[in-house]
């Protein structure tokens, strides 16, 4: 199988993309840390792997809260062993929290939240995981970005704002720990329908369609592979083309 | 068996990246119709493949052969009546023919010689079959760029420029092709090892993985843009390289 004996912990895996990579590593024998700010959501998917004979533990935990991220990774650490695969799935918009504001009345607290639950929930996760790697000599770690981080995104500039600086984190940590057999990679998904209505997202892409979760998925599942040992650093792009220029404007020569 | 019931053509395939290309995907079931400049070398993998129980055909192909790239691709949708998947692998530098130089000193021979080979090659090979993948609203098209494209390489100016344009073919294609259901996608490799044993890598302080990659890596990184798996992905350029284009080592500094 092709995580045997590989332990992995993604975030904000009760749903969406994240419960997708959760189900995919559990299939291929990983031993999985569900974690989610909902802990009935991420229970619900380690039952999902535990009742196709997969190994799992759910790991409730506020990714916007440095403590209890740490925690979290202490009780991955104290039933399965040293992590080998992360995937920092977790994070929103501010619209996350419930209700769209508007850039300029986002406050300092709403600011704070989306830079920890985007970018800081990242950087403390790799940090508490990362020793154990180098020891290990062995780490997989896929970052969520978005196509926001690389095109921009009107509406959102501060969530797009954290996934540029997730591309960049991933750069230069995939130039720390290279040397140690640990790879990061980040993964910027575009047009990805993860509740029903979201399908007109696909209007915007070549290939006329919105993608599910589970195509997201395989990509992040594929980088946590072995297989995927020398790519490093990158940014691997998923969005249907909906990045791609634009056709010609009237006129244009 | 990721790729079984596929069909897949994998040009430049008689040796190096072509060839674990075409043996990976044979493995993952897919028949594999192997192209090469030269008839034999396209036959030696061939042969290889059927050793290990898949399935192969070998043509001679000369990506710079206009013609001959077309009668070839009219031969084999002849033969095997569908095309799935074309890997554009064929290429190189002015090095095949031992004439690296810096540009300024460059015979246009050489340099429209290597233009010609990686990107209009390319161009060639995918226009062939591409029709065919159209009137099937179905197909996937993999093209070998390079980190050139991307940073350039000293003294492959010409190198450089092709798979640069390569990568921007890729994209534009994309979109034309897209809504028709092909997809179109580029994998720039940094170093990799030139030994014959398709798994082998060697030390290098070049990458920040400390080795160069092998043709295994890169063939396993075709074959998951090549399946199923990789549907929703196109115009984009995968780079596999260690961390060789990554940023400035920082050493040096306090």
């Amino acid at each position: 199988m092709r995580y045997a004996n590989r332990i992995a912990l993604v975030t904000g895996a009760g749903k969406g993309i994240g419960r997708a990579t959760a189900l995919r590593l559990g299939a291929g024998s990983a031993a999985v840390a569900v974690n989610d700010i909902n802990q009935a959501a991420a229970e619900e998917v380690v039952s999902e792997i535990c009742s196709s004979g997969g190994k799992a533990m759910a790991v409730p935990a506020d990714m916007s809260k440095h403590n209890e991220i740490v925690s979290m990774i202490d009780a991955v650490k104290s039933k399965f062993g040293d992590i080998d695969i992360l995937v920092n799935n977790a994070g929103g918009s501010c619209s996350a929290l419930g209700k769209f504001v508007p850039f300029l009345e986002q406050n300092d607290q709403q600011l704070d939240w989306e830079i920890a639950v985007n970018l800081k929930s990242a950087i403390i996760s790799i940090q508490e995981v990362i020793p154990a790697m180098i020891e290990k000599k062995y780490g997989r770690i896929v970052n969520l970005s978005s196509i926001t981080g690389v095109v921009g995104m009107p509406r959102i500039p501060v969530y797009a704002a954290t996934k540029g600086a997730i591309v960049s984190l991933t750069k230069s940590l995939a130039m720390m720990y290279g040397e140690y057999g640990i790879t990061i990679n980040a993964v910027a998904p575009g047009a990805v329908a993860t509740r029903p209505g979201m399908e007109k997202l696909g209007e915007a892409t070549f290939l006329k369609r919105a993608c599910s979760a589970d195509e997201i998925a395989g990509l992040i599942c594929y980088l946590c592979s072995d297989e995927a040992a020398y790519i490093t650093g990158q940014n691997h792009l998923i969005d249907g083309g909906r990045t791609l220029g634009t056709k010609p404007e009237d006129g244009e020569k | 068996m990721i790729l079984q019931g596929k069909t897949v053509v994998v040009t430049g395939a008689g040796g190096g990246i072509g060839r674990a290309i075409c043996l990976r995907l044979a493995d993952d079931g897919a028949r594999v119709v192997v192209t090469d400049l030269k008839q034999e070398n396209a036959e030696k993998v061939a042969s290889d493949i059927r050793a290990q129980g898949g399935t192969a055909f070998a043509y001679k192909a000369d990506v710079t052969d206009s013609a001959e790239v077309r009668d070839v691709a009219k031969q084999i949708l002849s033969d095997l009546r569908q095309v799935d998947i074309l890997v554009n692998n064929a290429g190189g530098s002015a090095a095949l023919l031992g004439k690296l130089s810096e540009f300024k000193d460059a015979p246009e021979e050489v340099w429209s010689w290597v233009i010609n080979l990686n990107l209009m090659g390319t161009m060639r090979f995918t226009q062939a079959l591409l029709h065919h993948m159209l009137e099937r609203r179905s197909g996937k098209i993999i093209n070998i760029a390079s980190i050139a494209a991307e940073v350039g390489i000293i003294n492959r100016v010409d190198y450089s420029a092709a798979k640069g344009g390569v990568v921007a073919m890729t994209k534009a294609l994309a979109m034309e092709v897209g809504p028709c259901g092909v997809t179109v996608n580029s994998i720039s490799p940094g170093l990799i090892s030139r030994s014959t044993d398709p798994a082998g890598t060697e030390t290098s302080e070049g990458t920040y993985l400390k080795r160069s990659g092998s043709q295994n890596e890169v063939a396993s990184l075709v074959s998951f843009l090549a399946s199923s798996e990789a549907d929703f992905i196109t115009g984009v350029n995968y780079t596999i390289d260690g961390g060789r284009t990554l940023g400035p080592t920082g050493k040096g500094k306090a």
